[in-house]
Protein backbone atom coordinates (compact mmCIF):
# COMPACT_ATOMS: atom_id res chain seq x y z
CA UNK A 1 0.00 0.00 0.00
CA UNK A 2 1.33 3.52 -0.63
CA UNK A 3 2.71 5.40 1.83
CA UNK A 4 0.14 7.74 2.79
CA UNK A 5 1.52 9.05 5.69
CA UNK A 6 4.25 10.46 3.62
CA UNK A 7 2.36 11.60 1.30
CA UNK A 8 0.28 13.60 3.51
CA UNK A 9 3.38 15.36 5.04
CA UNK A 10 4.56 15.96 1.61
CA UNK A 11 1.33 17.57 -0.07
CA UNK A 12 1.15 19.77 3.49
CA UNK A 13 4.22 20.90 3.47
CA UNK A 14 4.02 22.05 -0.06
CA UNK A 15 0.58 23.69 0.15
CA UNK A 16 1.54 25.60 3.64
CA UNK A 17 5.12 26.59 2.21
CA UNK A 18 6.81 24.72 5.03
CA UNK A 19 9.39 22.67 6.41
CA UNK A 20 8.39 18.95 6.01
CA UNK A 21 9.80 18.44 9.18
CA UNK A 22 7.69 20.69 10.86
CA UNK A 23 4.63 18.05 9.95
CA UNK A 24 4.27 15.96 12.80
CA UNK A 25 2.01 13.38 12.84
CA UNK A 26 0.65 14.99 16.35
CA UNK A 27 1.10 18.71 14.76
CA UNK A 28 -2.54 20.16 14.63
CA UNK A 29 -3.18 21.72 11.15
CA UNK A 30 -4.91 24.62 12.20
CA UNK A 31 -3.35 25.51 15.78
CA UNK A 32 0.44 23.92 15.18
CA UNK A 33 0.46 24.63 11.46
CA UNK A 34 -1.45 27.62 11.02
CA UNK A 35 -3.58 26.71 7.84
CA UNK A 36 -7.07 28.86 7.50
CA UNK A 37 -10.16 26.76 6.25
CA UNK A 38 -9.82 27.69 2.83
CA UNK A 39 -6.00 25.77 3.16
CA UNK A 40 -7.54 22.93 4.94
CA UNK A 41 -9.88 22.09 2.17
CA UNK A 42 -7.19 22.31 -0.08
CA UNK A 43 -4.67 20.21 1.58
CA UNK A 44 -8.20 17.84 1.92
CA UNK A 45 -9.11 17.82 -1.62
CA UNK A 46 -5.08 17.18 -3.48
CA UNK A 47 -5.08 14.56 -0.90
CA UNK A 48 -8.03 12.63 -2.22
CA UNK A 49 -6.94 13.66 -5.94
CA UNK A 50 -3.55 11.71 -5.23
CA UNK A 51 -5.38 8.18 -3.69
CA UNK A 52 -8.35 8.83 -6.08
CA UNK A 53 -10.60 8.58 -3.85
CA UNK A 54 -13.71 10.97 -3.05
CA UNK A 55 -15.28 12.24 -0.01
CA UNK A 56 -18.94 11.96 0.14
CA UNK A 57 -19.28 12.61 4.32
CA UNK A 58 -18.22 16.24 4.62
CA UNK A 59 -18.77 15.69 8.19
CA UNK A 60 -16.16 12.71 8.66
CA UNK A 61 -13.83 14.95 6.91
CA UNK A 62 -14.67 18.28 9.08
CA UNK A 63 -13.47 16.31 12.55
CA UNK A 64 -10.04 16.03 10.84
CA UNK A 65 -7.40 17.82 13.26
CA UNK A 66 -4.25 16.59 13.18
CA UNK A 67 -1.85 15.26 10.59
CA UNK A 68 -2.36 11.74 12.20
CA UNK A 69 -6.25 11.94 11.42
CA UNK A 70 -5.42 12.90 7.95
CA UNK A 71 -3.11 9.45 7.34
CA UNK A 72 -6.42 7.83 9.52
CA UNK A 73 -8.70 8.88 7.48
CA UNK A 74 -7.19 8.30 4.22
CA UNK A 75 -5.91 5.24 5.03
CA UNK A 76 -9.78 3.98 5.96
CA UNK A 77 -10.47 5.35 2.14
CA UNK A 78 -8.39 3.76 0.32
CA UNK A 79 -8.50 0.14 1.99
CA UNK A 80 -12.08 0.11 1.42
CA UNK A 81 -12.04 1.62 -2.37
CA UNK A 82 -9.66 -1.22 -3.16
CA UNK B 1 -13.80 72.75 2.99
CA UNK B 2 -12.08 71.43 0.48
CA UNK B 3 -8.40 69.71 0.98
CA UNK B 4 -5.60 69.89 -1.21
CA UNK B 5 -4.22 66.07 -2.43
CA UNK B 6 -0.88 65.13 -3.51
CA UNK B 7 1.09 62.02 -5.07
CA UNK B 8 3.74 61.14 -2.51
CA UNK B 9 4.47 57.64 -4.05
CA UNK B 10 4.47 55.56 -6.91
CA UNK B 11 4.83 52.14 -8.21
CA UNK B 12 4.19 50.02 -11.35
CA UNK B 13 4.59 46.30 -12.81
CA UNK B 14 4.71 46.91 -16.33
CA UNK B 15 6.10 46.01 -19.59
CA UNK B 16 9.05 47.50 -20.42
CA UNK B 17 10.48 47.67 -16.25
CA UNK B 18 10.07 46.51 -13.38
CA UNK B 19 9.74 50.11 -11.31
CA UNK B 20 8.83 53.34 -11.92
CA UNK B 21 12.04 54.82 -12.63
CA UNK B 22 13.31 51.78 -15.44
CA UNK B 23 9.55 52.10 -17.28
CA UNK B 24 9.86 55.98 -17.05
CA UNK B 25 13.55 56.10 -18.38
CA UNK B 26 12.19 53.45 -20.90
CA UNK B 27 9.39 55.60 -22.19
CA UNK B 28 11.93 58.76 -22.47
CA UNK B 29 13.58 56.99 -24.87
CA UNK B 30 10.54 55.86 -26.75
CA UNK B 31 11.07 51.58 -26.37
CA UNK B 32 8.96 49.69 -27.69
CA UNK B 33 7.23 46.38 -25.31
CA UNK B 34 4.96 44.63 -28.31
CA UNK B 35 6.36 41.34 -28.95
CA UNK B 36 5.80 37.68 -29.65
CA UNK B 37 3.38 36.53 -26.53
CA UNK B 38 6.17 34.30 -24.14
CA UNK B 39 3.60 33.77 -21.16
CA UNK B 40 1.83 30.83 -23.06
CA UNK B 41 2.32 29.38 -26.60
CA UNK B 42 0.06 31.86 -29.11
CA UNK B 43 0.72 29.11 -32.07
CA UNK B 44 -2.89 29.10 -34.19
CA UNK B 45 -4.54 32.47 -32.37
CA UNK B 46 -5.10 34.76 -35.02
CA UNK B 47 -3.21 38.16 -32.82
CA UNK B 48 0.26 36.63 -31.47
CA UNK B 49 1.53 39.42 -30.07
CA UNK B 50 1.21 41.84 -26.25
CA UNK B 51 2.93 43.83 -24.36
CA UNK B 52 4.19 41.75 -21.11
CA UNK B 53 4.90 42.61 -18.20
CA UNK B 54 8.66 42.45 -17.40
CA UNK B 55 10.66 41.54 -14.34
CA UNK B 56 8.08 40.97 -11.81
CA UNK B 57 9.87 39.15 -8.89
CA UNK B 58 6.82 38.08 -7.29
CA UNK B 59 8.87 36.52 -4.43
CA UNK B 60 10.78 39.80 -3.67
CA UNK B 61 7.24 41.06 -2.69
CA UNK B 62 5.09 38.08 -1.80
CA UNK B 63 5.59 35.00 0.39
CA UNK B 64 5.23 31.68 -2.15
CA UNK B 65 1.98 30.77 0.63
CA UNK B 66 0.04 33.86 -0.24
CA UNK B 67 1.35 33.89 -3.86
CA UNK B 68 -0.31 30.85 -5.00
CA UNK B 69 -3.83 31.66 -3.43
CA UNK B 70 -3.42 35.01 -5.46
CA UNK B 71 -4.46 35.74 -9.32
CA UNK B 72 -1.61 37.56 -11.22
CA UNK B 73 -3.92 40.82 -11.15
CA UNK B 74 -3.73 40.69 -7.35
CA UNK B 75 0.02 39.62 -7.44
CA UNK B 76 0.60 42.68 -10.09
CA UNK B 77 -1.10 45.16 -7.62
CA UNK B 78 0.40 43.78 -4.37
CA UNK B 79 3.42 44.09 -6.15
CA UNK B 80 3.01 47.98 -7.47
CA UNK B 81 1.32 48.82 -4.06
CA UNK B 82 4.50 47.69 -1.97
CA UNK B 83 6.60 49.76 -4.74
CA UNK B 84 4.68 52.59 -4.06
CA UNK B 85 4.52 52.56 -0.23
CA UNK B 86 7.90 52.13 -0.14
CA UNK B 87 8.21 55.11 -2.45
CA UNK B 88 6.09 57.31 -0.36
CA UNK B 89 8.62 56.54 2.90
CA UNK B 90 5.29 55.86 5.08
CA UNK B 91 5.63 53.75 8.11
CA UNK B 92 3.02 52.49 10.93
CA UNK B 93 2.32 55.27 13.17
CA UNK B 94 2.17 58.17 10.40
CA UNK B 95 -0.86 57.94 9.77
CA UNK B 96 -4.66 56.61 11.57
CA UNK B 97 -5.91 53.61 10.04
CA UNK B 98 -9.32 54.05 10.24
CA UNK B 99 -8.84 57.20 7.49
CA UNK B 100 -6.47 55.53 5.13
CA UNK B 101 -7.87 53.74 2.26
CA UNK B 102 -7.70 51.47 -0.90
CA UNK B 103 -9.89 51.91 -3.99
CA UNK B 104 -8.16 49.66 -6.72
CA UNK B 105 -9.79 49.14 -10.45
CA UNK B 106 -9.71 46.37 -12.40
CA UNK B 107 -11.56 45.36 -15.62
CA UNK B 108 -12.49 41.56 -15.33
CA UNK B 109 -9.83 40.89 -12.20
CA UNK B 110 -9.45 37.10 -11.98
CA UNK B 111 -9.61 36.11 -15.56
CA UNK B 112 -6.44 33.61 -15.60
CA UNK B 113 -8.01 31.57 -12.12
CA UNK B 114 -11.41 31.60 -14.30
CA UNK B 115 -9.56 30.18 -17.42
CA UNK B 116 -8.00 27.50 -15.15
CA UNK B 117 -10.45 26.86 -12.78
CA UNK B 118 -13.18 25.80 -15.79
CA UNK B 119 -10.82 23.56 -17.36
CA UNK B 120 -10.63 21.72 -13.88
CA UNK B 121 -14.89 22.00 -13.41
CA UNK B 122 -14.77 20.28 -16.98
CA UNK B 123 -12.03 18.12 -16.47
CA UNK B 124 -12.58 16.79 -13.08
CA UNK B 125 -16.02 17.86 -11.53
CA UNK B 126 -17.09 20.14 -9.31
CA UNK B 127 -15.50 18.89 -6.33
CA UNK B 128 -11.98 19.64 -7.74
CA UNK B 129 -12.97 23.37 -8.45
CA UNK B 130 -10.42 25.34 -5.83
CA UNK B 131 -11.89 26.15 -2.41
CA UNK B 132 -10.01 29.34 -3.10
CA UNK B 133 -11.47 29.72 -6.31
CA UNK B 134 -13.83 32.77 -5.37
CA UNK B 135 -11.43 34.66 -3.50
CA UNK B 136 -8.83 34.80 -6.28
CA UNK B 137 -11.83 35.49 -9.30
CA UNK B 138 -13.45 38.74 -8.16
CA UNK B 139 -12.35 41.99 -8.89
CA UNK B 140 -12.27 43.78 -5.43
CA UNK B 141 -9.06 41.51 -4.18
CA UNK B 142 -6.38 43.40 -5.20
CA UNK B 143 -8.14 45.99 -2.78
CA UNK B 144 -8.50 43.74 -0.08
CA UNK B 145 -5.12 42.54 -0.06
CA UNK B 146 -3.75 45.68 -0.26
CA UNK B 147 -5.46 47.14 2.73
CA UNK B 148 -4.27 43.41 4.93
CA UNK B 149 -0.55 44.34 3.54
CA UNK B 150 -0.66 48.16 4.89
CA UNK B 151 -3.55 48.41 7.63
CA UNK B 152 -5.83 50.38 5.25
CA UNK B 153 -9.40 50.42 6.81
CA UNK B 154 -10.77 53.32 5.80
CA UNK B 155 -12.66 53.30 2.51
CA UNK B 156 -12.10 50.21 0.36
CA UNK B 157 -13.16 48.76 -3.17
CA UNK B 158 -12.64 48.27 -6.47
CA UNK B 159 -13.71 50.36 -9.30
CA UNK B 160 -14.90 48.37 -12.95
CA UNK B 161 -15.61 50.93 -15.75
CA UNK B 162 -13.39 48.64 -18.38
CA UNK B 163 -10.34 50.74 -19.67
CA UNK B 164 -11.15 53.26 -17.63
CA UNK B 165 -11.63 51.43 -14.03
CA UNK B 166 -8.26 52.89 -12.96
CA UNK B 167 -9.00 56.11 -13.11
CA UNK B 168 -12.41 55.72 -11.98
CA UNK B 169 -10.23 54.49 -8.93
CA UNK B 170 -7.76 57.09 -8.60
CA UNK B 171 -10.80 60.03 -9.20
CA UNK B 172 -12.80 58.24 -6.47
CA UNK B 173 -10.03 58.23 -4.13
CA UNK B 174 -9.36 61.45 -5.04
CA UNK B 175 -13.04 62.86 -3.71
CA UNK B 176 -12.34 60.43 -1.12
CA UNK B 177 -9.34 62.62 0.60
CA UNK B 178 -10.19 66.28 -1.08
CA UNK B 179 -13.99 65.57 0.94
CA UNK B 180 -11.54 64.69 4.56
CA UNK B 181 -13.09 61.08 4.22
CA UNK B 182 -9.88 59.79 3.71
CA UNK B 183 -5.77 61.48 4.80
CA UNK B 184 -4.60 58.83 2.42
CA UNK B 185 -5.17 56.27 -0.31
CA UNK B 186 -3.51 53.98 -2.19
CA UNK B 187 -5.17 53.56 -5.55
CA UNK B 188 -4.77 52.76 -8.95
CA UNK B 189 -5.89 49.48 -11.67
CA UNK B 190 -4.19 46.45 -12.21
CA UNK B 191 -5.25 43.62 -15.02
CA UNK B 192 -3.52 40.49 -15.79
CA UNK B 193 -5.54 39.67 -18.94
CA UNK B 194 -3.13 38.07 -21.38
CA UNK B 195 -4.74 35.16 -21.25
CA UNK B 196 -6.15 32.52 -24.54
CA UNK B 197 -9.15 33.44 -23.10
CA UNK B 198 -9.41 37.45 -23.38
CA UNK B 199 -6.63 37.48 -26.33
CA UNK B 200 -9.34 35.40 -28.16
CA UNK B 201 -11.90 37.24 -27.42
CA UNK B 202 -10.24 40.62 -28.63
CA UNK B 203 -8.83 39.27 -31.42
CA UNK B 204 -12.70 37.86 -32.52
CA UNK B 205 -14.12 41.32 -31.99
CA UNK B 206 -11.15 42.79 -34.13
CA UNK B 207 -10.31 45.40 -31.75
CA UNK B 208 -6.71 44.40 -31.22
CA UNK B 209 -3.18 44.95 -34.47
CA UNK B 210 -2.52 41.75 -36.09
CA UNK B 211 0.58 42.52 -37.23
CA UNK B 212 1.92 39.38 -35.85
CA UNK B 213 5.28 39.84 -37.87
CA UNK B 214 5.98 43.43 -36.96
CA UNK B 215 4.71 43.59 -33.46
CA UNK B 216 7.07 46.90 -32.65
CA UNK B 217 5.02 48.65 -35.14
CA UNK B 218 1.80 47.41 -34.21
CA UNK B 219 0.75 50.02 -31.55
CA UNK B 220 0.66 53.27 -33.54
CA UNK B 221 -1.87 56.09 -32.33
CA UNK B 222 -3.16 58.60 -34.34
CA UNK B 223 -1.03 56.99 -37.38
CA UNK B 224 -3.13 56.60 -40.65
CA UNK B 225 -1.83 52.92 -40.73
CA UNK B 226 -3.10 51.95 -37.30
CA UNK B 227 -5.19 48.77 -37.24
CA UNK B 228 -6.56 48.21 -33.30
CA UNK B 229 -4.45 48.08 -29.72
CA UNK B 230 -2.48 45.64 -28.42
CA UNK B 231 -3.11 43.82 -25.46
CA UNK B 232 -0.58 44.93 -22.24
CA UNK B 233 -1.03 44.07 -18.39
CA UNK B 234 0.16 45.44 -15.02
CA UNK B 235 -0.53 47.52 -12.36
CA UNK B 236 -0.21 51.33 -11.43
CA UNK B 237 -0.71 52.48 -8.04
CA UNK B 238 -0.10 55.69 -5.72
CA UNK B 239 -0.48 57.19 -2.55
CA UNK B 240 -2.77 60.35 -2.82
CA UNK B 241 -2.24 61.86 0.77
CA UNK B 242 -4.20 65.37 2.05
CA UNK B 243 -1.66 68.34 1.82
CA UNK B 244 -0.39 68.84 5.27
CA UNK B 245 -1.02 65.49 6.22
CA UNK B 246 1.90 64.74 3.49
CA UNK B 247 3.90 67.88 5.62
CA UNK B 248 3.61 67.10 8.29
CA UNK B 249 5.52 64.05 7.66
CA UNK B 250 7.81 65.36 5.12
CA UNK B 251 6.58 63.32 2.45
CA UNK B 252 7.94 63.96 -0.81
CA UNK B 253 5.80 65.48 -3.51
CA UNK B 254 5.11 64.57 -7.19
CA UNK B 255 1.96 66.83 -8.22
CA UNK B 256 -0.94 67.68 -7.30
CA UNK B 257 -4.68 66.19 -8.14
CA UNK B 258 -7.12 68.80 -9.21
CA UNK B 259 -9.61 67.78 -10.52
CA UNK B 260 -11.66 64.58 -11.62
CA UNK B 261 -14.49 64.42 -14.54
CA UNK B 262 -16.97 61.15 -15.11
CA UNK B 263 -19.54 61.29 -17.88
CA UNK B 264 -20.96 58.07 -20.23
CA UNK B 265 -21.35 57.89 -23.68
CA UNK B 266 -24.51 56.29 -23.70
CA UNK B 267 -24.55 55.51 -27.36
CA UNK B 268 -22.27 52.24 -28.13
CA UNK B 269 -20.61 48.83 -26.50
CA UNK B 270 -17.51 49.88 -27.96
CA UNK B 271 -17.85 52.41 -30.59
CA UNK B 272 -17.48 56.06 -29.12
CA UNK B 273 -20.01 58.53 -29.34
CA UNK B 274 -19.88 60.81 -32.45
CA UNK B 275 -17.72 64.01 -32.08
CA UNK B 276 -15.54 62.14 -29.07
CA UNK B 277 -18.41 64.43 -27.41
CA UNK B 278 -18.42 61.96 -24.23
CA UNK B 279 -15.16 62.31 -23.87
CA UNK B 280 -15.24 65.88 -24.47
CA UNK B 281 -18.08 66.33 -21.74
CA UNK B 282 -15.14 64.67 -19.06
CA UNK B 283 -12.39 66.96 -20.12
CA UNK B 284 -14.17 70.22 -19.78
CA UNK B 285 -15.66 68.71 -16.45
CA UNK B 286 -12.60 67.97 -15.32
CA UNK B 287 -10.77 71.16 -16.11
CA UNK B 288 -14.01 73.42 -14.08
CA UNK B 289 -13.19 70.87 -10.81
CA UNK B 290 -9.94 71.93 -11.34
CA UNK B 291 -10.48 75.48 -11.62
CA UNK B 292 -8.81 75.40 -14.92
CA UNK B 293 -8.79 76.96 -18.34
CA UNK B 294 -8.63 75.11 -21.70
CA UNK B 295 -5.27 77.55 -22.25
CA UNK B 296 -3.72 76.29 -18.86
CA UNK B 297 -3.68 72.62 -20.33
CA UNK B 298 0.11 71.94 -21.72
CA UNK B 299 -0.26 68.26 -21.93
CA UNK B 300 -3.02 65.37 -22.30
CA UNK B 301 -2.25 62.14 -21.70
CA UNK B 302 -4.21 60.47 -24.46
CA UNK B 303 -6.38 57.30 -24.11
CA UNK B 304 -4.72 56.71 -27.09
CA UNK B 305 -5.42 52.77 -28.03
CA UNK B 306 -4.29 52.93 -31.73
CA UNK B 307 -7.64 51.85 -32.98
CA UNK B 308 -9.10 53.69 -35.85
CA UNK B 309 -12.21 54.82 -34.22
CA UNK B 310 -10.95 55.82 -30.71
CA UNK B 311 -8.08 58.33 -31.68
CA UNK B 312 -10.26 59.79 -34.57
CA UNK B 313 -12.86 60.20 -31.98
CA UNK B 314 -10.58 61.29 -28.85
CA UNK B 315 -9.24 64.29 -31.22
CA UNK B 316 -12.57 65.26 -32.06
CA UNK B 317 -13.47 65.57 -28.47
CA UNK B 318 -9.84 67.38 -27.62
CA UNK B 319 -10.79 69.66 -30.33
CA UNK B 320 -14.54 70.34 -28.93
CA UNK B 321 -13.12 70.75 -25.33
CA UNK B 322 -10.17 73.08 -25.36
CA UNK B 323 -11.19 74.82 -28.97
CA UNK B 324 -8.48 76.52 -30.42
CA UNK B 325 -5.89 75.60 -27.66
CA UNK B 326 -6.10 72.22 -29.16
CA UNK B 327 -3.34 73.01 -31.53
CA UNK B 328 -1.30 74.29 -28.95
CA UNK B 329 -1.70 71.17 -26.58
CA UNK B 330 1.01 68.82 -26.79
CA UNK B 331 -0.38 65.16 -26.69
CA UNK B 332 0.90 61.78 -26.51
CA UNK B 333 0.20 58.28 -26.22
CA UNK B 334 2.05 55.93 -24.25
CA UNK B 335 -0.03 53.06 -25.32
CA UNK B 336 2.26 53.37 -28.27
CA UNK B 337 5.32 52.46 -26.12
CA UNK B 338 3.54 49.77 -23.21
CA UNK B 339 0.30 49.16 -25.02
CA UNK B 340 -3.31 48.58 -23.50
CA UNK B 341 -2.88 48.08 -19.76
CA UNK B 342 -6.98 47.63 -19.83
CA UNK B 343 -8.08 48.42 -16.08
CA UNK B 344 -4.33 49.44 -14.91
CA UNK B 345 -4.08 51.82 -17.67
CA UNK B 346 -5.30 54.55 -15.93
CA UNK B 347 -3.06 53.56 -12.93
CA UNK B 348 -0.09 53.53 -15.28
CA UNK B 349 -0.86 56.74 -17.38
CA UNK B 350 -1.71 58.55 -14.24
CA UNK B 351 1.68 58.19 -12.76
CA UNK B 352 3.49 58.92 -16.19
CA UNK B 353 1.09 62.12 -16.29
CA UNK B 354 2.39 63.11 -12.57
CA UNK B 355 6.44 62.33 -13.80
CA UNK B 356 5.67 64.69 -17.20
CA UNK B 357 4.79 67.59 -14.38
CA UNK B 358 7.67 66.61 -11.99
CA UNK B 359 10.35 65.67 -14.86
CA UNK B 360 9.47 68.40 -17.48
CA UNK B 361 9.38 65.77 -20.00
CA UNK B 362 7.03 64.21 -22.21
CA UNK B 363 7.31 60.33 -23.26
CA UNK B 364 6.42 60.61 -27.34
CA UNK B 365 4.24 58.63 -28.94
CA UNK B 366 6.06 55.88 -31.27
CA UNK B 367 5.20 54.47 -34.50
CA UNK B 368 4.14 57.68 -35.59
CA UNK B 369 5.02 57.92 -39.26
CA UNK B 370 2.11 58.15 -41.73
CA UNK B 371 -0.07 61.61 -40.75
CA UNK B 372 -3.57 60.75 -40.82
CA UNK B 373 -5.93 64.05 -41.92
CA UNK B 374 -8.80 62.95 -39.17
CA UNK B 375 -5.50 63.23 -36.22
CA UNK B 376 -3.94 66.38 -36.72
CA UNK B 377 -2.81 67.52 -33.20
CA UNK B 378 0.55 67.52 -31.98
CA UNK B 379 1.37 64.39 -30.71
CA UNK B 380 4.94 64.14 -29.47
CA UNK B 381 5.72 62.33 -32.78
CA UNK B 382 8.54 59.59 -31.87
CA UNK B 383 11.07 61.64 -29.59
CA UNK B 384 10.60 62.87 -26.09
CA UNK B 385 10.68 66.33 -25.09
CA UNK B 386 11.64 68.72 -22.44
CA UNK B 387 9.22 70.90 -22.08
CA UNK B 388 7.82 72.96 -18.34
CA UNK B 389 4.23 71.45 -17.68
CA UNK B 390 1.86 73.17 -14.87
CA UNK B 391 -0.95 71.32 -16.17
CA UNK B 392 -1.87 68.24 -17.63
CA UNK B 393 -4.74 65.91 -18.02
CA UNK B 394 -4.62 61.74 -18.02
CA UNK B 395 -7.76 60.01 -20.50
CA UNK B 396 -9.51 56.70 -20.02
CA UNK B 397 -12.47 55.93 -22.07
CA UNK B 398 -13.74 52.40 -21.67
CA UNK B 399 -15.99 50.06 -23.69
CA UNK B 400 -19.41 50.72 -22.58
CA UNK B 401 -19.39 54.09 -23.10
CA UNK B 402 -17.33 55.26 -19.87
CA UNK B 403 -14.70 58.04 -19.32
CA UNK B 404 -12.62 59.69 -16.93
CA UNK B 405 -10.54 62.11 -16.94
CA UNK B 406 -8.40 63.02 -13.69
CA UNK B 407 -6.77 66.90 -13.81
CA UNK B 408 -2.76 67.50 -12.53
CA UNK B 409 -0.86 70.11 -11.57
CA UNK B 410 2.66 71.05 -10.68
CA UNK B 411 3.03 71.21 -6.77
CA UNK B 412 3.17 74.68 -5.91
CA UNK B 413 2.71 76.14 -2.16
Amino acid sequence: MADVAGKVKQVIAEKLQIDAGQVTMEASIVEDLGADSLEQADILFSLEDEFGITADDTDEAEGLRTVADIVAYLEKKVASAS
Amino acid sequence: MSKRVVVSGMGTVAPLGPDVESLWAALLEGRNACSTIKQFDPEGFPVRIACEVVGFDVDAFIDRREARKMDPCTRYAVGASEMAWKDSGLEEGDFDPARAGTIIGSGVGGIQTLETQHSMLVEKGPRRVSPFFIPMLIADMPAGTVSIRFNLKGPNYATVSACASGAHAIGAAFRAVRRGDADLMVTGGTEAAVCPLALSGFANMKAISSRNDEPERASRPFDAERDGFVLGEGAGIVVLEELEHARRRGARIYAEVVGFGETADAYHVTAPAPGGEGGARAMTLALADAGMEPGDVQYVNAHGTSTPLNDKMETEGIKRAFGEHARRLAISSTKSMIGHLLGAAGGVEFIISALAISESRIPPTINYESPDPECDLDYVPNEARETTITNAISNSFGFGGHNAVIALRRFAD
